[in-house]
Parts: structure tokens; C-alpha cells; sequence
């Protein structure tokens, strides 16, 4: 399944319709370059949980913030300064998972073989100077689920 | 001699003081609380005890392997402590600590702690003349691994049984599965432990005290 959107506006709001259907323990990883609208769309699934959309901005330098404003805790991480598995799995990484919270992970690839075995995968691409295509794969039966109800 | 003891590699904390002739314990599953409560419990315990953190000769502290979050909380908590007070601090694995909830003598004791994603941490112990006594390294196996690690009428206890009892007693001849109170480590049997290192003198400090870190396999090989 592929949305395209057409400002970071629309990217958000998809986020946000992404966030109103989501259960603790869920996990979304989002792949993408720099400026694909990973952050973007992190911050609109964070504004669709409840959270204040000032207070979601990149974790890139401080690794994960943990939002618990919102309907469920949410733990957006971004991985972007962490290059081995051993890293990402020093920072406590999987003392998040399949908690009480949702997980949004920024650069999902650096996972490798710490991917959970069931998650929501989003593809983001850049397809203009503010067109962006977004690609939902869901992996295990509850993401197929709530991509069927995204659609 | 007056000592502070404390785990929280696994899910549940446990915490002990002791002044030589009497002790207390505390045990508690904290989840993830357990930054913002650890200090409040210390302060607590050795009030209850009618002890001053001042007066603690050494702090021992469970060093995993086990929830990277937990350990390094208690470590660092331990560490802060021995290092303001200028005192010593003794490390133990967590499996040490845990294979002393087991009095078995002659058998195969194995501590098996969920170690998530399939995964189990795990060493393999033995009693003879009433010493407890390591045989394995710690490892991080999956349940595939541990079945050959574990030989018959091995006895088994920890977390790990709540996911896998149904795999060990197929697949295990003569298991024994202990119950669920057994499943997590004792900080009284810290206490006994962290005398038995006092007196090889196997005695750390702040400084050079490092918990236990076990990686998959999978994950030894470092990207670029």
C-alpha cells in the first residue's frame, strides 16, 4: 500500500490517523533518508496519541523521548548515531518494546537483527521538493489489520 | 561488619542490609519505576535496619547478565554510593546470586533468566561438600542451545520457566522446575556471597566495576 502526500502537512495528518488507531506495545519502524519526513510523520502519529506537537522534535542526538502526555506512552527513538546492533541494544532498547507504550523507530534499518518480529514498516522516499511517497508494510497480523484500516 | 546489598538485573529488585548479626530484606517488582524508587527503598531499608549509609562497610551489587536498564541502574546507584562514602563494592553475577536459591547437592542447577527475543541467559552450577560452584560460562543462548546445555535431572529455576516449562519438561529427562517464588534472586544470599568474595578477597570499586554484558551472537560482528 502507497499514500503520496504533498507537503509536510499531509504527511503529519497521516501520522495522526496513524496514531489515533494505535494499541500499547505496538511498534512502527520508519525507513527513509534524511528529509524524507521521517520526524514529520513521527510527529503527527505522536499528535494523533495526544501528545502537544511542540514537544516532538527529532531524537536524534538524545537517542529516544519518551512521551507520556498522551493517551498511551509513546517512545519515539531514532537510531540515526547508533551504527552496531551492540549499541542499540546498550541503550535498553528492547526494555521499551512490547511495554505499555508505542515504539516510533527513526533509521529502523540500523536494527538489523534486532527487528521485532511483528511491526508496521513505512518507507518514506523522496519524490519532489516537498512530494514524499510513503509505503506501508506490515509485518504479522496485527499490522495487516491496521493497515487495512488506514486505508 | 555492615553491608548493603542489591539486584535489579531481573524484574524483580531485591535489597538486604545486614550488620553482621542481623539483616532485612526487601523485594519489590518495580518495572520501570525503578530509577526514581531505588533511592527512597536504599534509604528506607537501612533506616528500617536502624543503620546509617554512612556506617555500611560494602555495598554488593548483582552484575547481571540482564535487563541492560536495570543493571546499570543498580550499578550506578552502587557506584555513586561506594564512591561519595569512599567504600568498597563487590560485584556478583546474578546467576550466582540466583543459583543460591537452590540447595540441590550432587545436581545440575541451572538459572535460566528471559533474556527476550527467544533468548536465555544461563549458566550451569554444581554443589559438592555444600559449595556452590560455577561449571559454564554465562551464557546467552537460545532454547535450542539450552537444551543441549541442560543434562538430565537438571534442577532449573527463573523467568525463563514462565515461557519455556512446556519445551524443558518434554525435552529434559527428570527436570525439576522450581516454582515461581524461587525464580528470582535473594539479596540475603547476596550478602553470603559478598562475604565469601571478602574473604578471597575479590573486592572491586567504583571505578573498576563493570556489570556483565552478554550480546547475541548475531551481534558481535560490528557494521561500519
Amino acid at each position: 500500500m502507497r499514500l503520496i502526500t504533498d507537503s509536510p502537512k499531509e504527511t503529519t495528518g497521516i501520522g495522526k490517523k496513524i496514531g489515533r488507531k494505535l494499541k500499547p506495545g505496538d511498534i512502527i519502524c520508519l525507513f527513509g533518508d534524511l528529509g524524507s519526513g521521517k520526524t514529520v510523520l513521527a510527529k503527527g502519529i505522536a499528535v494523533g496519541l495526544g501528545v502537544d506537537r511542540k514537544k516532538v522534535i527529532s531524537p536524534s542526538f538524545v537517542l529516544m523521548r519518551q512521551h507520556l502526555s498522551g493517551s498511551i506512552p509513546l517512545y519515539h527513538f531514532d537510531l540515526y548515531r547508533l551504527k552496531s546492533c551492540e549499541d542499540i541494544l546498550a541503550i535498553g532498547y528492547e526494555d521499551y518494546l512490547f511495554a505499555q507504550g508505542v515504539s516510533v523507530i527513526e533509521w529502523a534499518d540500523r536494527l538489523k537483527y534486532l527487528l521485532p518480529k511483528q511491526f508496521l514498516k513505512i518507507e518514506l522516499r523522496v519524490a519532489g521538493a516537498s512530494r514524499r511517497t510513503l509505503e506501508f508494510i506490515p509485518e504479522g497480523e496485527r499490522y495487516k489489520e491496521l493497515a487495512k484500516e488506514l486505508l | 561488619m555492615k553491608i548493603l546489598a542489591l539486584d535489579t538485573a531481573t524484574k524483580r529488585l531485591t535489597l538486604a542490609v545486614s550488620d553482621g548479626t542481623k539483616s532485612g530484606e526487601f523485594n519489590l517488582e518495580v518495572g520501570r519505576k525503578l530509577s526514581g524508587l531505588l533511592e527512597l527503598i536504599i534509604k528506607r531499608v537501612v533506616e528500617a535496619a536502624g543503620l546509617d549509609l554512612k556506617s555500611i562497610d560494602y555495598f554488593a551489587v548483582g552484575l547481571g547478565p540482564g535487563s541492560f536498564t536495570g543493571m546499570r541502574i543498580g550499578l550506578a546507584c552502587v557506584k555513586g554510593l561506594a564512591w561519595a562514602l569512599n567504600k568498597p563494592v563487590v560485584g556478583v553475577s546474578t546467576l550466582d546470586i540466583l543459583a543460591q536459591n537452590v540447595k540441590d547437592e550432587g545436581k545440575q542447577i541451572i538459572p535460566a533468566v528471559d533474556a527476550k527475543r527467544d533468548l536465555i541467559y544461563c549458566s550451569v552450577y554444581k554443589i559438592s561438600n555444600g559449595k556452590c560452584r560455577r561449571i559454564r560460562p554465562y551464557m546467552l543462548v537460545n532454547l535450542k542451545e539450552f537444551l543441549k546445555i541442560a543434562g538430565r535431572q537438571s534442577v532449573i529455576l527463573g523467568d525463563a520457566i514462565g515461557i519455556y516449562k512446556e519445551s524443558f519438561l518434554k525435552n529434559i529427562e527428570g527436570v525439576k522446575l522450581l516454582e515461581k517464588e524461587l525464580w528470582w534472586p535473594r539479596a540475603h544470599n547476596l550478602i553470603t556471597l559478598c562475604l565469601d568474595r571478602i574473604k578471597e578477597k575479590k573486592i572491586s570499586n567504583t571505578f573498576n566495576i563493570k556489570p556483565i554484558y552478554l550480546y547475541p551472537k548475531e551481534c558481535q560482528i560490528k557494521n561500519i
